[in-house]
């Protein structure tokens, strides 16, 4: 039982570790607030 | 054999097995593959050897609505076909092109990927192509495939002239224009053909295959429908209906850091797409981005607007120039038109050729959701060059306006004619089943890009090739 217990916890936990990273992923990509500059497609941090 | 109507105007053989018209890329494959089986073909083409002032004439027509370039240029009537002039681009649809699209009901085909795969090796023999690299998924995360293609030679005209004047099987007649089809309801019973002086003869065959291209097959077939008072195409037809080009154009210029590869025939190019499942994402059809590389000289241009502009990410496209990493590329993109029943061929109510038949009026605009397509296409590509630090790019100023299109030279345009009779599982939806006979008629058969019910991004010539391929199979089982 506790050894089942364990695994379903162990579980829980990497399956919500992907969640997180694939969350992180994503991050970068949607963050940055892009707008147009005399054509230039840029993001913040790019002037 | 090879036969000039115009010098020998009584030279039309009575009978064939096979009456194709049209010797393009469509016509002339057919009938080569007939001949290789063993069967008789009278090839009709309504041009001479070469292009003339009077086959030219004879493609005059109009374009309402987005601009187009004027019809008599954006095709060729001499044997061969429009392969007179082309840039011989070859690649294959892709699944996806075949497949149910959601929300685009209108875009699939009655036949997979695989009915046609059987016929690529010999349609690249016929093209003189080899198998080009397998593509390369750049990208994971975003789904971006470097996709690689061949280009063809080929001149059907130049290359295999010499086979049809020595062919035992194949009667090519130039200066033979279609000019009426007679049915009695159900079959097709004779074809009548004119040279350019007007004078005519009548053809039987046991079939007829129309392969005069992606206008003509429409203008045409709408006359001779018309000839029978609606007793060729069954009226529930969309008959000159959801008439496609690829809308291509240059929308600005990038500063990447990936590598543009040199090619033989063309200047360095990288071609680019999504895998499917970011056009399901997305919600679009399918798009293809072309880098082509551009001279130092111009490189150095775009990087000292760019430093000018952003001096962050300029200094940092600068260090990478140093080290010869980062080029300047014009940025193109190229898309699937959504197929829509409001684009269409109709025969001209005011204006007829040498031959009295009206000329083509061509209805052709793009919709919201291509103009949708092509913004979020180049939003999604924009958000993997930043993400993954591969460059920026300069957009024109209309390309995320509310409205409207370039509008001179070549904007726009593929020279990819594409529906107009439409393949379908059922009369409501098509003109051809999908073994591309015309419903209604038994032994009516329609070759080229015409038939398909969707363009996918990929030029269309390898999959007319090995459309033609599959009907001349068709055709010998039959």
């Amino acid at each position: 039982m506790c050894s089942r217990r364990a695994f379903l916890i162990g579980l829980f936990f990497l399956s919500q570790m992907g969640l997180v990273n694939k969350i992180y992923a994503e991050v970068p990509t949607r963050k940055n607030r892009k707008f147009l500059k005399q054509g230039w497609l840029l993001q913040e941090g790019d002037v | 054999m090879l036969i000039d109507l115009n010098a020998s105007p009584t030279s039309l053989p009575k009978h064939a097995e096979f009456c194709i018209a049209g010797s393009g890329p469509a016509g002339m494959t057919l009938a080569l593959e007939l001949e290789q089986r063993g069967r008789s073909v009278l090839l009709l083409e309504g041009g001479g050897l070469e292009w003339t002032p009077e086959s030219y004439e004879l493609y005059k027509g109009d374009v309402v609505g987005d601009y187009y370039v004027g019809l008599e240029y954006a095709r060729a009537r001499q044997l061969g076909g429009t392969s007179g002039h082309w840039g011989g681009w070859s690649y294959q649809l892709t699944e996806l092109a075949f497949k149910e699209k959601p929300g685009f009901e209108d875009a699939q085909w009655p036949i997979e990927k695989k009915d046609l795969d059987p016929f690529l090796e010999k349609a690249r023999a016929i093209l003189d192509i080899n198998a080009p690299p397998d593509d390369v998924l750049l990208d994971r995360e975003f789904g971006i495939k470097e996709f690689r293609i061949a280009y063809s030679r080929v001149k059907f005209g130049q290359m295999y002239r010499e086979r049809l004047t020595s062919s035992q099987h194949i009667t090519c007649v130039t200066g033979a224009t279609l000019t009426g089809l007679k049915t009695n309801g159900r079959n097709i019973v004779d074809a009548t053909v004119t040279n350019f002086s007007g004078k005519s003869a009548n053809v039987t065959a046991k079939y007829f295959i129309l392969a005069m291209g992606g206008i003509e097959n429409s203008r045409m077939l709408l006359w001779f429908n018309h000839q029978a008072n609606g007793e060729l195409v069954d009226s529930r037809a969309p008959l000159g209906r959801y008439w496609m080009e690829h809308p291509a154009y240059q929308v600005g210029y990038a500063l990447v850091d990936l590598k543009i590869p040199k090619t033989e025939y063309f200047r360095p190019h990288l071609l680019l797409t999504f895998t499917e499942e970011v056009f399901q994402k997305l919600g679009i059809l399918e798009c293809s981005f072309v880098l082509e590389g551009i001279s130092s000289t111009g490189t150095k241009g775009l990087l000292k607007d760019l430093i000018c502009v952003a001096p962050r990410v300029g200094e940092w496209a600068a260090s990478l120039a140093g080290k010869n990493i980062v080029c300047g590329a014009r940025f193109i993109i190229g898309w699937e038109q959504e197929p829509l029943w409001s684009n269409y061929v109709k025969l001209s109510e005011t204006k007829r050729d040498r031959f009295g038949i009206p000329t083509a009026e061509l209805h052709w605009k793009k919709s919201d959701r291509d103009r949708a397509t092509m913004q979020k296409a180049i939003t999604y590509f924009n958000e993997f060059l930043m993400a993954k630090k591969h460059g920026r790019v300069k957009l024109a100023d209309w390309v995320f306006a509310k409205d409207g299109y370039p509008s001179s030279g070549n904007d726009g345009v593929s020279y990819h004619h594409i529906g107009g009779t439409r393949m379908a599982h059922v009369v409501e939806k098509g003109v051809v089943d999908k073994n591309c006979r015309v419903f209604g008629q038994s032994n009516l058969y329609i070759a080229g890009s015409s038939v398909f019910p969707s363009g996918g991004e990929a030029n269309p010539t390898l999959s007319i090739v090995q459309l033609s391929l599959r009907l001349a199979d068709h055709l010998l089982h039959t």
